[in-house]
């Protein structure tokens, strides 16, 4: 800890205001809870080892949201594969940290990564299209498009 | 149904329960006291460094001196010309800004940090005086001068508008908008994009576009699948990877799109500045007569053939910010892919 800007208490708050957050985008992307849970303590180290100053809990939340997605990219790329279907977790959902019942998460997980992150960052984190344009560094007109897309292959699994 | 409650319902069951978060943090703890992260980094680095150029000495060393005879670009009727014969026009965007060390620079509020820049857009649709480029140029123009404030969009927001059917695929939200297309279709005898779908596997979007085996067979480059998606006459997107060992070893993210002519889709692609490229004609080994262009961040293979036009759209190591794809690597794809049934 001796070359972080921040202290134990620091992060270990931070820790616990986001790590649903960060938990919740890992799993997003590794769909099981024993990967999820190494990408979070990655992600947590990645800003023990940060050199920035947050200057609000938004600038931290979105920082951690980015950290955290692209800590996922390339552990799937190192791996060298994607997360495997959903119905790969489910055999052992308990295990696998997979809620139990949850059709609508399946169906989200089955989609396109890059789909899934927008629903995740739209309809739960609720920033609007322009915000998650700047998040994942494309135009809004993308952001709308994906969307578009993921609801009409979610309203396909759900039928 | 699915809706916006659903779906906030089924994420806010995904957390980890008290007895996992401890055992993360305690993790980290661990992790981090083992050893000073900034020194392991440091050391990576330079590991990953010193790695790569033994890598580029064996390649080299290995090396037969084949010299890549580029051949310029001639202004011949029927050959491909250059990317300028594609260009739609320019535009202005937001470019994140970067540290000296290529890490995204944010806001106060979490941004990231943007910078308008003007760059070069080209049409995926065909070349210069096609119907499907005249069209496209149009539908630019047209949109350069539309809601320019985004006051309509805001008033519009993300509630549904009724053009996601027939007109989604434009990203219309307005009858104006919806109209527009369906004059720029009667006036280039083109038909609207229809029928959209997406596609499980390589396989299946070739056996629903009807096209050939495009990724082709190499024993140095290995093309996967990521994800994709067409429309009722065959126009793909395909999103993957592509791997060329070897002497010209590279890695790097790719999108593969075929349009089908006497289709009019609006898709744009922003190269930066075109004249950041090398371009140059190339046949392949499967004799189609492709546009090769490359930079120091984006490569591009384009092919007309007697039904569609197609863009390989080469991105480098996205998650790694990084982009090698050499002249010679870029042919070696060009020979892979096979073209010629698309």
């Amino acid at each position: 800890m001796a070359s972080s800007l921040y202290s134990e208490e620091d992060v270990t708050e931070i820790y616990y205001r986001h790590v649903e957050t960060v938990y919740r985008v890992c799993f997003s992307f590794m769909k099981n809870a024993a990967d999820t849970e190494d990408l979070v303590q990655e992600t947590f180290l990645k800003l023990i080892a940060c050199k920035k100053r947050f200057q609000s809990e938004n600038h931290e939340k979105a920082w951690l949201i980015v950290t955290a997605s692209n800590a996922c990219k390339d552990a799937l790329r190192r791996w060298g594969h994607t997360a495997g279907n959903v119905e790969d977790y489910q055999l052992g959902a308990e295990e696998a940290g997979f809620p139990e019942d949850n059709p609508v998460l399946e169906a989200i997980l089955e989609l396109p990564e890059k789909y899934r992150m927008v629903v995740y960052l739209y309809y739960y984190e609720g920033y609007n299209t322009a915000e998650i344009a700047k998040m994942l560094k494309c135009s809004s007109s993308t952001v709308r498009n994906r969307l578009t897309r993921a609801r009409k292959r979610l309203k396909k699994y759900m039928e | 149904m699915m809706q916006r409650q659903d779906i906030f319902e089924a994420y806010e069951r995904v957390k980890p329960d008290r007895a996992a978060k401890e055992r993360m943090l305690e993790n980290i703890w661990a992790l981090a006291e083992d050893e000073d992260l900034m020194k392991r980094e440091r050391k990576e680095n330079i590991m990953k460094k010193q790695e790569k150029r033994r890598a580029k000495k064996v390649y080299y060393g290995a090396a037969a001196a084949a010299v890549l005879m580029l051949v310029p670009i001639t202004a011949a009727a029927g050959h491909l010309l250059g990317l300028w014969n594609l260009g739609i026009g320019k535009q202005k965007v937001d470019i994140p800004v970067k540290t000296v060390e290529g890490e995204d620079i944010l806001t106060p509020e979490g941004n990231v940090q943007l910078q308008e820049q003007e760059v070069d857009m080209i049409s995926l649709q065909g070349m210069a005086g096609s119907p499907e480029h005249m069209a496209a140029m149009e539908w630019q123009e047209f949109l350069e001068n539309y809601d320019t404030d985004g006051k309509i969009l805001q008033e519009v927001g993300n509630a549904a508008t009724g053009f996601e059917e027939e007109y989604g695929e434009y990203l219309c939200y307005t009858q104006e908008m919806a109209d527009k297309i369906d004059e720029i279709c009667e006036k280039y005898q083109l038909t609207k994009l229809n029928g959209f779908a997406e596609s499980d596997s390589y396989e299946d979007l070739c056996a629903k576009t009807g096209s050939g085996d495009f990724f082709g067979s190499s024993e140095n480059i290995f093309v996967t699948y990521g994800n994709a998606f067409y429309y009722a006459d065959g126009t793909f997107l395909l999103e993957g990877t592509a791997a060329v060992t070897g002497e010209n070893a590279c890695v790097t993210d790719c999108q593969i799109s075929r349009d089908r002519k006497g289709t009019f889709n609006g898709t744009m692609l922003n190269v930066g500045d075109m004249d950041d490229y090398r371009q140059w004609e190339y046949e392949t080994k499967n004799g189609v007569t492709v546009l090769l262009a490359n930079s120091d961040h984006k490569g591009l293979i384009i092919a007309e053939t007697e039904k569609s036009f197609v863009v390989v759209n080469l991105l480098g190591d996205i998650s790694g910010n990084s982009y090698d794809v050499s002249d010679e690597a870029l042919e070696m794809l060009a020979d892979t892919f096979d073209l010629s049934e698309t």
